[in-house]
């Protein structure tokens, strides 16, 4: 299992986690509202830039991004092909005939629509978006930040501290879980396929509950002897700097030209089914 | 049509929102829990993470999504529900996930947080009615069958449309909402046959 933030003192790096979380609202909000090829291609090249500002490091896995980043293309376009409803559309080969046994009357039958491709592939630029984003924020934020901002939003202690205990035993949690897959292998348990994945899994989640609960007996008796009940000081305190007042500035602006744009006939095409 | 559905199911969101806001903060359900049960929740976050890491590559091929990934999650669901049997309890293991899931794996996210809310406030309110938090099977295979009608609902129904604007045929849909709650429904069947043993298990051993 890997952490995935990146150490650096970039601007973003020093950026407040609530107004990065700010952020990917704001960019939520637009791809969601807008459906103009050249907006989105704006929203999903203003997601793509602060990638260049970053450590070059974080480049080892860009790789694996890029091999997602053909998947969803290729799967949005595959799918949307097959499923595009808007007039007029070009019928390029068809699967399932409508008059196909069973099959045909329950799907009406199932086309390749040339315009299908390009909406897929056209709408895999919102999922992009949204995932550069996400990555982007959380390879610049560390987790304790992410915690510290959500106690500063309100969030009650007890959930902020519970997720720091998920963060903090996980990786020895998937330790567990592969030790005690190792020692099953070694009784000669195989675990491939699917269904070996699912026995793998039924096998090893009793004694890594049981671990789990021995371990949560542990804890909970250290922390209230820590008076876990009494609200905690932080070592480091976020505050609101001038950058993040104009980072704030910009994401509003950026939300509002968005609104406006959808008043000017920019928005998005909505149909169920 | 579509915008009145679409808003009538911000509505209603919004609605049950403000119930369980309403009774976790009125009645201070969040300080009723001890430090014991708010670390057994919140580890039994992570086994739920956990659990759905060996099916990530599977999960992406067609329909299968809806079978791999439910099933060990309402296996670890139901465990954790029965472990600590309170209201607020599926808010915290559904919503811990997915915010553990965005902040290590998956990338932060706001278009699925509605998702994970709609479930398990309706969750919430079904244990609350049936004051029953999945000790007997079939409020189990129900809270999971529910977990799984939901997601598959929120994605077809309202993320595909009005979010990501995708295209999906009727029959698409319905096939996917059967396959993900019968498949999670099952799992929720699966982890109350589970959580017996360990619960008996772990009880004989430590008081809890």
């Amino acid at each position: 299992m890997r952490n995935y933030f990146v150490e650096g003192e970039t601007f973003f790096h020093r950026l407040d986690p609530r107004i990065k979380i700010y952020w990917s609202i704001v960019i939520s909000i637009l791809i969601m509202l807008l459906d103009n090829v050249a907006i989105l291609s704006f929203i999903f090249i203003s997601c793509l830039i602060p990638w260049i500002f970053v450590p070059f490091r974080m480049i080892s896995s860009y790789k694996k991004l890029f091999i997602i980043v053909i998947l969803i293309v290729i799967g949005k376009s595959i799918s949307q092909s097959m499923f595009y409803k808007l007039e007029p559309r070009t019928s390029i080969l068809t699967i399932i005939n409508t008059d196909f046994p069973v099959l045909g009357s329950i799907t009406g039958g199932i086309n390749v629509y040339y315009e299908g491709f390009f909406y897929g592939a056209r709408n895999s630029i919102r999922f992009l978006s949204a995932l550069f984003l996400g990555i982007f924020i959380i390879r610049t934020t560390h987790f304790s930040d992410m915690i510290l901002a959500l106690r500063k939003l309100r969030i009650p202690y007890k959930i902020s501290f519970g997720l720091s205990i998920t963060y903090r035993f996980l990786p020895l949690m998937f330790s567990e879980f592969n030790r005690i897959l190792t020692a099953q292998k070694l009784r000669g348990f195989r675990n491939h396929g699917l269904l070996g994945k699912l026995k793998s899994l039924k096998i090893s989640l009793p004694p890594l509950i049981i671990g789990l609960l021995q371990r949560s007996h542990k804890l909970a008796l250290a922390a209230e002897v820590r008076a876990f009940t009494t609200e905690r000081t932080n070592l480091k305190e976020l505050k609101f700097s001038k950058l993040d007042m104009l980072a704030f500035i910009i994401l509003t602006f950026y939300l509002i030209a968005g609104f406006a744009a959808y008043y000017f006939g920019y928005g998005a095409i909505i149909t169920i089914g | 049509m579509a915008n009145t559905i679409y808003f009538a199911w911000i509505f209603v969101v919004l609605f049950l929102a403000g119930i369980i806001f309403y009774t976790t903060f009125k009645n201070r359900i969040l300080e009723s829990f001890s430090a014991k049960e708010i670390i057994t929740i919140f580890l039994f976050v992570g086994l739920l993470f956990l659990c759905k890491i060996p099916f990530r590559i599977i999960g992406g091929i067609f329909l299968l999504r809806a079978v791999v990934a439910a099933l060990p999650y309402g296996i670890v669901l139901v465990i954790g529900i029965r472990m600590v049997p309170k209201p607020g309890t599926t808010t915290l293991l559904i919503c811990g996930e997915a915010f553990i899931s965005q902040i290590i794996a998956t990338g932060l996210n706001p278009l699925w947080w509605p998702m994970y809310l709609t479930m398990s406030f309706v969750i919430e309110i079904y244990c609350l009615i049936t004051k029953d938090y999945c000790s007997h099977w079939i409020n189990a295979v129900i809270v999971g069958a529910i977990k799984g009608f939901l997601g598959n609902f929120y994605f077809y129904v309202i993320g595909a449309p009005f979010i990501f604007h995708m295209f999906y045929p009727a029959w698409y849909i319905v096939l996917h909402i059967i396959v993900g709650t019968v498949s999670t429904g099952v799992g929720a069947f699966i982890g109350y046959r589970i959580g017996i043993n360990i619960i008996k298990g772990f009880k004989e051993t430590i008081d809890f």
